[in-house]
This record gives C-alpha cells, sequence and structure tokens, in this order.
C-alpha cells in the first residue's frame, strides 16, 4: 500500500483496493452466513432416522394384513410425515441461523444423498428379495437402509459445510 | 435516525454512514444472506465480542435497518436478529456506492499512471 501511493496513481488504487476490500467482506460474510444455515445440529440425523425406521417398521408389519393395521400405517406415515417437518423445524432454530430456501433448491442440493439413498435402498430391496426374504422383513429392510442413508447424508452435509466454514474463517479477506 | 442512503445529488448511490462502519458491514451482510439469525451465530461468524455485536445491533436498531426479538429456547432467552426492508435497501445502496469507488478510484488511477508515463517519455524526448 505505502509503495503503491508513492507511484503514480497510488492514492487512487488505495481507494480501489479498500472499496474492494470491503465489497468481499460483505461477500465473506453472505458465504458464512449460507454456509452456517446449511449445518444441522448432530441429533438431528439420528432422529430423523428413527422416524424412517419406525415408519417402516409398522409398514412392514401392515403388509399382507387388511382392516385396521392398514388404516394405522397410513396414520403413522402422516404423522412421521409432520414429524419430520417438525423436527425439522426445531433443527433450524437450533442452528441459529434461520434461512428459507425454495424445495427445489433443497432437492438439487441433496441429489446426491438422494441417489445415494435411492440406489442403496433398491439393492437393499433386489439383495432381500435374492435371499428370499418375505415382502414385510424386504420393506422393513429397506427403511431400515433409508433412515441410515438419511443420518449418513447429515453427517456428510454438516462435515462439508464446517470445512467450508472453516476455509471461509481462514480466507485472507475474513473479518 | 437514519443513514446516509440514497442516491446522492449527482444520482449516484453514497455511502451509508450507519453501515459504513466495519463490524455493522459485517452484521449487516451476514444478516442479508438470512431470514434470521441468533445473537450468538451472529457473533461468531462475525468473530466480534458480545459487547461489541450489542453496541453495532442497537446502532443498526436505532437507524431501522436492523429488527431484534428476543424469544425462548426452552428456558434459554435468546435474541435474533433479522434485517429489514430498509436495512436491505441501505446495505444495496451501500454496496453499489462501494463498487462505483472501486471503480472510479481505479479508472482515476490508470489515467494518472498514464498521464505519467507519457510526461515522462516527454521529457525524455
Amino acid at each position: 500500500m505505502v509503495a503503491q501511493e508513492g507511484a503514480p496513481g497510488g492514492g487512487s488504487e488505495a481507494i480501489a483496493l479498500e472499496a474492494t476490500s470491503g465489497l468481499r467482506d460483505v461477500e465473506a460474510a453472505r458465504a458464512r452466513a449460507a454456509v452456517q444455515a446449511r449445518i444441522f445440529p448432530a441429533w438431528f440425523g439420528p432422529v430423523a432416522a428413527l422416524i424412517v425406521v419406525g415408519v417402516g417398521a409398522v409398514q412392514s408389519w401392515s403388509v399382507d394384513r387388511k382392516g385396521f393395521p392398514v388404516l394405522l400405517a397410513l396414520v403413522v406415515t402422516l404423522v412421521g410425515l409432520v414429524a419430520v417437518r417438525v423436527v425439522r423445524w426445531i433443527a433450524t432454530r437450533r442452528t441459529g441461523v434461520v434461512r428459507r430456501v425454495p424445495l427445489s433448491a433443497r432437492l438439487w442440493r441433496s441429489r446426491y444423498g438422494l441417489l445415494i439413498t435411492a440406489v442403496a435402498c433398491a439393492v437393499t430391496w433386489g439383495a432381500a428379495v435374492l435371499l428370499g426374504a418375505g415382502g414385510s422383513a424386504s420393506r422393513l429392510a429397506v427403511y431400515v437402509v433409508a433412515g441410515l442413508c438419511v443420518w449418513g447424508t447429515f453427517v456428510w452435509r454438516n462435515a462439508a459445510a464446517r470445512q467450508e466454514l472453516a476455509r471461509l474463517r481462514d480466507e485472507p479477506g475474513a473479518v | 435516525m437514519s443513514g446516509d442512503a440514497g442516491p446522492g445529488a449527482s444520482g449516484a448511490p453514497q455511502l451509508d454512514a450507519v453501515i459504513h462502519h466495519p463490524t455493522r458491514l459485517a452484521v449487516v451482510a451476514f444478516l442479508s444472506a438470512c431470514d434470521e439469525a441468533e445473537f450468538a451465530a451472529v457473533r461468531d461468524c462475525c468473530q466480534v465480542s458480545d459487547s461489541v455485536l450489542s453496541k453495532a445491533a442497537s446502532a443498526l436498531e436505532a437507524a431501522g435497518y436492523v429488527a431484534i426479538r428476543k424469544g425462548y429456547a426452552g428456558k434459554r432467552p435468546r435474541t435474533w436478529l433479522g434485517l429489514t426492508d430498509a436495512g436491505e435497501l441501505a446495505l444495496n445502496q451501500h454496496l453499489a456506492a462501494l463498487q462505483g469507488i472501486a471503480e472510479t478510484a481505479r479508472s482515476a488511477g490508470a489515467r494518472t499512471r498514464v498521464g505519467a508515463e507519457e510526461g515522462g517519455r516527454a521529457k525524455g524526448e
């Protein structure tokens, strides 16, 4: 900076650098907010997995049954969906940064997790059928794998977000 | 209280005195990327102390740029900060002004350099 001030046009260069540095700080702060909002509490993954497995257990129990079990499976599925939304809302508040992201953007961000979950579920289903497991056992196995994938996805996402946050903090432009 | 946000006499956006301070600018920029943020999250991300953030938030609230909401998480009191529409507008104008300053200063610097080089060449001849 001092050298630049001594050079022709150095004062203007210094002003330009300062203004650019201010703009870079703003971008860094915005990026940190966006990344911080992606971090979920550690308990969210296991709780979401338990809900998925719980719904799966009731669904697999209702296979080949009629009447009340079918109705119960339907009710439990709906309760499970509501529970996931409520738990997600609580988890979002606990992160300290609330950022409403459209569903399309959330799905796009979770594309790899969703793809891996779908492939894992398909492989599990195929393996269960090949091993001669019944419809009920196969369905339960698929839900257990889906629950584990949900947990794993959140662990991976949290780790990636924390890594990015650390990188943003270490950047020279960080506030 | 409000800052100097808004176009000046020349029509170009001007720097906002309220958010020109580095801490306040960092807080406003952080809040502009989310709907609401908890006091501790803003403090950690902006890397400031409780008292510094408290002062910055009060100044921004007085200017009408930040809305402060007190709530509870269980029995723990929590403070939530959110950027208002006026705050968002002020930040955008402040950023436009910074952008303008950077561009003007860069082109002025380039002109001065070219002028100095031409002057040096003329002296040499």
